[in-house]
């Protein structure tokens, strides 16, 4: 089959890549006005992600408070300090802060001590099974920015199939060294309580359906 | 390697909508992108969204997707824990099926023989790679433009033919092209407006461009 075409500077490019396929040129043009659009949405100044979370914890935290007021709650409303060593609270995004449904996604406030700047997180069920947050499987714990108080983690997680609903312990593990999951496993030792050098931290977490 | 799991500075870029962090994210995906809508798609739930023939419609897909994928919301949407890109084709999937319905075409089993019958649902969740394209028939003024660019190439000094490398094949921008051959990026520009002029010239004198014919 011939397809006569016309040779443009386009066409020579997709030519000199040796495939019909959109060319560098192609991209970099496309690029330009996706650009355009995306710079002339709303900007923010502080980080959008951390911007965005606390806006959806804090609306969160709001209904929280306006519905269950009498109840108490670890989950302290946000603005509240937390005490100065190491700690940290799940935030809940979009639904009541304390309970997630699947899907929705899972923020971390938290702490650090001065000696213990590393973080690491999992969720374990009433039957013993284990949910890693992080490090991933081939990570290591994550580094927690020295704010001099509570700041809000950067990295989220996800409510996904592997945690069905349910009573979930978070286990918040803080180090003074970045650690693997292997490591981590060793220094909590069997009763999940941690060893020198780490302090663990639980807070109870529901995953509703 | 997944794009964020390389670099955490890139993620935090990213996210604060940083020009040049959105730009490695999109050279990085747009292929994923691009083949949904050159492949179209079916779902689990039986929508089937057909392969969109223009070119011009593609990258005007293409267009719309990082739009989406590159707003503010979606940017923090994006965990940074899993792979982000079942997470931006998830995007493209919803947008392609929305724009179906916003065209009054609601997707359907009736647009049956375009594309591959690929099941995006499985695709996001295995996190699986596209099915290669058949070759299909074969075009022979394509290939004929292929041989003689192929020629014209091999006339050309070094420099050219590294910039034509770099630039066209490996697809690298003139700023790096620039730096990896210790020149400004103007004589990049220069070099590369004169290759394409020369390309343009030599297909026209072989009487392969549509005015000749």
């Amino acid at each position: 089959m011939t397809r006569p075409r016309k040779i443009d500077d386009e066409t020579v490019a997709r030519l000199l890549s040796g495939r019909d396929l959109p060319s560098v040129l192609e991209k970099e043009r496309l690029f330009e006005r996706i650009h355009a659009h995306v710079a002339a949405q709303p900007t923010a100044t502080r980080s959008t992600w951390q911007r965005w979370v606390w806006a959806c914890a804090g609306a969160a935290a709001l209904l929280a408070a306006a519905l269950f007021r009498p109840i108490a709650t670890e989950f302290a409303a946000r603005g509240s300090a937390l005490p100065n060593t190491p700690s940290f609270r799940p935030l809940c995004v979009g639904e009541a802060i304390s309970r997630c449904k699947p899907g929705s996604a899972l923020a971390f406030e938290v702490s650090s001590g001065s000696t213990t700047p590393y973080f690491a997180a999992f969720a374990r069920r009433a039957d013993g099974t284990v949910v890693w947050y992080f490090p991933a499987a081939n990570g290591v714990s994550v580094p927690l920015v020295a704010s001099g108080g509570s700041a809000l983690l950067d990295h989220g997680v996800q409510i996904g199939a592997e945690q069905p609903p349910g009573h979930y312990e978070i286990y918040g593990i803080f180090s003074a060294l970045p650690l693997s999951r292997a490591e981590l496993k060793t220094a909590l030792g069997d009763d999940l309580k941690g060893s020198a050098g780490i302090t663990v931290v639980r807070r109870s977490f529901e995953v509703s359906p | 390697m997944p794009i964020f799991a390389k670099s955490r500075v890139l993620l935090d870029r990213f996210r604060s909508g940083d020009r040049a962090a959105l730009a490695e994210v999109y050279r990085f995906y747009f292929e994923d992108v691009y083949r949904l809508a050159q492949y179209g798609f079916v779902t689990r739930g039986g929508v089937r969204a057909a392969s969109l023939s223009r070119e011009a419609d593609r990258l005007d897909f293409v267009q719309d997707l990082f739009v989406k994928a590159f707003s503010e919301s979606a940017r923090c949407g994006y965990d940074g824990l899993r792979p982000y890109r079942p997470f931006l084709l998830q995007i493209a999937r919803n947008l392609r099926i929305d724009q179906l319905r916003q065209s009054n075409r609601e997707p359907s089993a009736s647009e049956l023989g375009h594309g591959f019958d690929v099941d995006i649902d499985a695709l996001i969740e295995s996190n699986g790679a596209w099915p290669d394209a058949s070759p299909g028939d074969p075009d022979l003024h394509w290939q004929r433009l292929l041989q003689e660019t192929s020629t014209v190439l091999g006339t050309l000094d070094t420099e050219v033919k590294t910039i034509a490398e770099l630039r066209f094949s490996q697809e690298l921008s003139q700023a790096d092209v620039a730096e990896r051959l210790g020149i400004t990026r103007r004589r990049v520009r220069t070099l590369e407006g004169r290759l394409l002029r020369g390309v343009r010239k030599h297909l026209s004198r072989a009487g392969l461009t549509p005015e000749e014919k």
